[in-house]
């Protein structure tokens, strides 16, 4: 199920709010751990055991990994730290990988087994690592083992998070999971950051996703300039708010159930280098490689060398996380060749540069980015990057077409790429709603904001032609 | 602190979530939807196996959505929300000036593997009428749609395929054909050039604001150019009288804003015709009047479409069952003693309002819309001593259609 349905709307998000307030304190676990698995099953009916399997996995291993500490068994918990990570590692690879694996050693030998042909169970990427998380944290003591199997199956399977992000370290809602207190401004706080979320999945990501799709559709060869940088803009705006939007909404549902969790994307697309971008996009993703693998590699504390590597590594993991395919590999790559660039002089070059020059430059970097990104056929990325640079001429008769119709919608885009709005709600509902923020008048207008806003989203989601998940292939 | 006040957006947001469920657990189920001309999904039945196959909860979705409460208009607030952020085209529905909503047909329309088939069972059908019939007796008509001849009204630099590319296709395909079986004469004469005829009278009203099809004025032009190929003296004028001005048509009911009532004229005609649809069901004369007071009012003319459809002059249509009957007992070929001038036409929906004019220049006129006809289309002409074809579609109906195989068997 996504958020950004009807289904989900207007059938569970009522039905799982209302049991969960009714229950008792104590059951609300159970009752977010069941309706996750409800809400998981209902896309993944036969990968859901998948899920459960994973849970079992770290559960017990996490409870081993400290019932050895304590008995000052450190082999052994080392041992059955190696363990959880290389279950889980194995079920990503199984599921995830095998189909590349096979395919690269077919080209590799001149081979031809057969692959495999696994569906990918959906967001098998995020509750993997958020499972391992949790045995590594244990193991790390920066966090108390869960003696209860349904606290832990609920952090596990929290349907706010579990298909597309935010990852959730354990250590992050381990307090949380056994102690929080829900409250009608928490929820109230929810709602902005879910109604922001919807808005910018439905509204703005689907909308400019169209344009990308027109684009895409297009034959490379016949596209001008000008359309194939337009594509380019057009899909960096359909993933940002698609994902981004994602990550507020599951924010947002976060806080009505009185769970705090972190910040997935800071304006990205305003960064004046790469580094910067990095530190804005998919938070939780680039602190889960830098806490888990960065790090314990060495981190930068043996030497420029050894710190080139391991950017180098922890790029090259986080590109084939998004996806078992060759252009994601030299995505990743990519940005880490660029990050080891801007380390060893770069950064300081883009400081000493006007502000528009070092944005600039960032912006070309993931503009490109994105083309590698979503050049999923590989080598049928080239003639779209030939396009960019002018094979097909600079601009055409569509480049104007294309602007005219999406031109607004490419504005909105922008603006909503920056704090602008935020600031600015942020600054009427001080104005508005006094120092608290809770005045009557502001929060009758905010009540009807949100409902305009929902009111909307849910017309375009009941003419639903174009309504995609993205994150199939993480 | 928190004040009483953060219940109202928590109380808001509650309402329009518990609100959306009761109101559409409360509405009963609609079959049918008569704006988009489909069944809408209805509740689907639960089992193990639909349920881990996936396909439960897929069909349950489709069901949730076609079935929400007041579907009409939330698309309604779409499309206006659309027009809101500059949209030109949606839902591949140019918003067009003069308030015209024009649909977008993709050229993967014309350039698909179905295109290239119809093209090619045209070209073998008309290697067989004309060899049958004469060339002087078959005609095809493909009808541009608005997108092609209303170009000026569409937004600025706006992508359009060129429909007379396919046509041209489907011209030289033909040529072959006929060449092939070594018929005399051209290819050429046997193609209405329609486009040439509504592109003349480009400003005046021949195409539907909210519909795609052609208004009965554009019919008759169509029809002018297709008599005098035919070498008759076409009905010297259009002889429209108005009978609806509330048509909001099937381009309209995608978008529901936008557009304004289109007027539905017909050709008030004298000749007094009798229907007989799919052999058993008669009515009088061309016009199925009920049918205005319908969501689909394009079916006034011929009552919509029948998969088998026989037009007779009044008082002619026990004769002409005689004469079947004996055709049907008698040898082969008995349709050639015939003497009467009988016009098959073979076509979609936009023949619906050209086919009274038709009916100036033969006694009769079988009408079998392809998509509702399973009989042998050459066993059809033998019976009804067929004296003359017109193949008549849409040009993107025509590239389209899965059923336009049916024209060689």
């Amino acid at each position: 199920m996504v958020f950004s349905s009807l289904l989900f709307l207007f059938r569970f998000l009522p039905v799982i709010l209302l049991l969960y307030f009714i229950v008792p304190r104590g059951w609300r676990n159970a009752v977010l751990f069941f309706g996750s698995l409800i809400f998981y099953a209902w896309g993944e009916p036969v990968y859901v055991v998948l899920m459960l399997f994973s849970t079992a996995v770290d559960f017990t291993h996490g409870w081993y990994i400290r019932r050895s500490l304590d008995a000052g068994r450190r082999g052994r918990a080392k041992a059955a730290l190696i363990s959880s990570v290389v279950i889980n590692l194995s079920l990503l690879g199984v599921f995830k990988y095998t189909d590349f694996i096979v395919g690269l050693i077919n080209r590799a030998l001149g081979l031809a087994i057969p692959l495999p042909g696994l569906p990918l169970p959906i967001g098998i990427s995020f509750y993997t690592f958020q499972t391992m998380s949790y045995s590594i944290d244990v193991y790390r003591g920066e966090a108390h083992v869960q003696k209860n199997v349904i606290d832990f199956g609920a952090y596990v399977a929290m349907f706010p998070q579990l298909i597309a992000g935010p990852i959730v370290r354990y250590q992050t809602v381990a307090k949380e999971l056994n102690d929080r207190r829900e409250s009608a401004s928490l929820f109230a706080d929810g709602i902005a950051l879910f109604m922001a979320g919807l808005g910018k999945k439905v509204l703005l990501a689907n909308n400019i996703g169209l344009l990308w799709d027109a684009i895409a559709a297009l034959p490379a060869a016949e596209l001008s300039a000008a359309t194939a940088w337009l594509g380019a803009l057009a899909y960096g705006f359909q993933i940002y708010f698609d994902f981004s939007g994602y990550s507020d909404m599951a924010r947002g549902l976060g806080l009505m159930l009185g769970f705090h969790f972190p910040l997935n994307f800071d304006y990205p697309y305003i960064s004046r280098s790469v580094t910067e971008f990095w530190r804005r996009w998919h938070i939780s993703l680039g602190t889960w490689f830098r806490e888990y693998v960065y790090i314990p590699l060495g981190g930068n504390r043996k030497g420029l060398a050894a710190q080139i590597r391991n950017i180098l590594i922890v790029w090259m993991l986080t590109g084939i996380w998004h996806g078992a395919s060759v252009n994601f590999f030299v995505w990743g790559l990519y940005f880490g060749v660029l990050l080891v660039i801007e380390k060893l002089f770069l950064l300081n070059i883009l400081k000493r540069c006007p502000r528009p020059a070092a944005w600039a430059y960032t912006a070309l970097v993931w503009l490109i980015g994105w083309v590698i990104f979503a050049s999923v056929d590989g080598a049928a990325g080239l003639p779209y990057f030939a396009a960019m640079f002018g094979a097909g001429g600079m601009v055409d008769d569509t480049t104007l077409y294309l602007l005219g119709n999406y031109g607004v919608m490419l504005l909105l885009c922008a603006v909503g790429s920056t704090p602008v709005v935020k600031g600015l709600f942020l600054r009427a509902r001080q104005r508005v709603g006094g120092a608290d923020g809770q005045g009557i008048v502001w929060q009758i207008l905010f009540s009807a904001a949100s409902v305009l806003m929902f009111v909307v989203c849910t017309a375009y989601l009941v003419d639903a032609t174009y309504n995609p998940f993205l994150y199939f292939r993480f | 602190m928190e004040r009483k006040t953060v219940w109202i957006p928590v109380i808001a947001f509650l309402a329009l979530i518990f609100g959306g469920m009761i109101w559409g657990l409360l509405k009963p189920d609609q079959a049918y939807s008569d704006t988009e001309n489909r069944y809408l999904a209805s509740r689907p039945e639960f089992s193990w196996e639909s349920l881990f196959a996936g396909s439960y909860t897929q069909d349950y979705e489709s069901y949730i959505t076609d079935q929400f409460p007041e579907r009409d208009r939330w698309i309604g607030l779409k499309t206006r929300t659309e027009m809101l952020l500059g949209k030109a085209e949606t839902k591949n529905v140019w918003l067009a000036d003069d308030d015209y909503l024009i649909v977008d047909y993709p050229a993967s329309d014309f350039e698909g593997e179905q295109a290239g088939q119809n093209r090619d069972t045209l070209a073998q059908a008309l290697a067989y009428y004309t060899d049958k019939l004469g060339g002087d007796h078959v005609r095809v008509l493909l009808a541009p749609t608005s997108s092609q001849i209303l170009r000026d009204k569409l937004p600025a630099h706006s992508p359009v395929y060129d429909q007379s590319e396919y046509l041209e296709e489907v011209i030289e395909a033909s040529r072959e054909a006929l060449a092939a079986a070594g018929t005399e004469g051209g290819a050429e004469s046997l193609f209405v050039k329609a486009e040439e005829a509504l592109s003349a009278h480009a400003g005046e009203y021949i195409y539907y604001r909210t519909d795609h099809h052609w208004t009965t004025l554009g019919a008759y032009y169509a029809y002018c150019a297709w008599a005098k190929s035919m070498g008759f003296a076409p009905a010297a004028d259009p002889g429209l009288r108005a009978v609806a001005e509330d048509f909001w048509g099937t381009t309209y009911s995608r978008l529901h804003a936008g557009g304004r009532a289109d007027v539905i004229s017909v050709y008030d005609t004298d000749t007094a015709v009798t229907l007989t649809h799919n052999l058993t069901e008669r009515t009088a004369g061309f016009y199925d009047w009920d049918a205005l007071a319908t969501r689909d009012k394009y079916a006034v003319f011929l009552g919509g479409n029948d998969g088998l459809l026989e037009i007779d002059k009044t008082g002619a249509e026990e004769n002409a069952d005689a004469q079947e009957a004996e055709q049907a007992q008698g040898m082969e070929g008995g349709a050639e003693e015939s003497k009467e001038s009988v016009l098959l036409v073979v076509k979609d929906s936009f023949a619906n309002s050209f086919i009274p004019y038709a009916m100036e220049h033969f006694d009769r006129i079988v009408v079998v819309d392809l998509r509702y006809m399973n009989m042998s289309l050459r066993q059809l002409a033998e019976q009804y001593g067929v004296t003359d074809l017109l193949v008549l579609y849409s040009v993107q109906a025509f590239a389209t259609d899965a059923t336009v195989f049916k024209l060689g068997r």
